[in-house]
């Protein structure tokens, strides 16, 4: 990341367009960085919808200062399909579009985002695990196929909110995304 | 940057009382405790492996596990029980998990949850921590790697090591 996205990061801040995520507790300092849009930041932080989704989002936050505090974490690119992974590049992996998974409680949650530069992850959009489904559809494969590139459209979307003419952080193997600590399913 | 998020949780903890604890709160230290949890586990593990040649293999066959759940099991901590972490622990170092507020078995403090547990993986033990054991006369040195705290001491435990920096955690006894 060149010195002028560093500064554009911190002009969002600044603005309250992105939030920087610190660990909940403790001094221990910010092995990988994350920053959060103003959609992920409201998700986090109550008032909550409900009793259920304040629980899921205390599950939340606690995954993501595993990032922050540069624990191990398990990486997954294309074509793994492991449903284990804690961050994932989904396909297509040109998009370059990831996603940080909270799987308890059912349904899950997922933080899509991109990498603006070796460890450091933007978080741009919260998605519950079951506005990616819809059961009731006729073919619901194709129907949650549809929705998922629905997802992927908005968190791009908001990334060109932010980052205007900003390409993505690139790699072709994790490592060039996250440096240390990490394993891959 | 700082965030008044970070301490939000921790000071919403000590203002409210404990039948009022917000479910999101609860619902932070369970995610936390299970992924420190983990990494302990993972770390030994990892010690294992590289000190005495542990396999996944072996692990599944000391347990009488599949590999294919074993392997499931060390990638993440998804659906671990507390028999899990009993059959990954002997099964990995042949020792049971010590846990104990007045005990404090081998060093490199390693803060894995809330309500003073606190787990000590790996010797040897950090000397500014043992030096301040002593300094402020409130914990005896027992056999081995064993410390006893003395009654009603507040133990303020400072020390440093590679993997985690500077700590200080105050015990109370």
């Amino acid at each position: 990341m060149s010195t002028e996205d560093e500064l554009r990061i911190l002009f969002l801040c600044e603005q309250k367009l992105l939030f920087p995520i610190n660990p909940q507790i403790g001094e221990r300092p910010n092995s990988r960085c994350l920053f959060v849009s103003s959609l992920v930041w409201k998700a986090l932080n109550p008032p909550y919808e409900s009793e259920k989704d304040g629980i899921r989002m205390g599950r939340t936050l606690a995954m993501l200062d595993n990032f922050v505090e540069g624990r191990r974490i398990s990486v997954r690119l294309p074509p793994s399909k492991k449903v284990d992974a804690y961050i994932a590049l989904l396909d297509k992996a040109d998009e370059e579009i990831w996603e940080i998974r909270v799987r308890d409680p059912r349904p899950g949650v997922r933080i899509f985002g991109r990498f603006a530069c070796l460890n450091v992850f933007i978080g741009l959009l919260p998605v519950y695990r079951e506005d990616l489904t819809d059961s009731k559809a006729i073919k619901p494969k194709e129907a949650e196929d549809k929705l998922w590139n629905q997802a992927k459209l908005r968190c791009r979307s908001e990334w060109e909110k932010l980052f205007p003419l900003v390409a993505p952080h690139t790699g072709k193997i994790p490592h060039d995304y996250i440096s240390n600590n990490i394993f891959i399913v | 940057m700082t965030i008044s998020q970070i301490t939000s949780l921790l000071s919403e903890l000590s203002s409210v009382s404990q039948e009022n604890l917000e479910p999101r709160i609860l619902a932070y230290f369970q995610e936390r405790f299970r992924n420190r949890l983990y990494e302990l586990v993972i770390e030994e593990f990892e010690k294992q492996q590289r000190e005495n040649g542990l396999t996944q293999r072996e692990l599944a066959q000391r347990i009488n596990k599949s590999v294919s759940r074993v392997n499931k099991w060390l990638r993440t901590p998804g659906n671990w029980t507390l028999d899990t972490v009993s059959d990954l622990l002997i099964g990995i170092s042949k020792s049971e998990l010590k846990i104990s507020s007045k005990e404090i078995t081998p060093p490199s403090l390693n803060f894995i949850g809330w309500s003073g547990l606190y787990v000590w993986e790996s010797s040897p033990e950090p000397e500014d921590l043992i030096n301040l054991l002593h300094e402020e006369n409130t914990a005896t040195k027992l056999e081995g790697t064993s410390w006893k705290a003395h009654e009603n001491s507040l133990i303020k435990l400072e020390f440093t090591n590679e993997r985690h920096g500077k700590n200080k955690i105050d015990v109370n006894n």
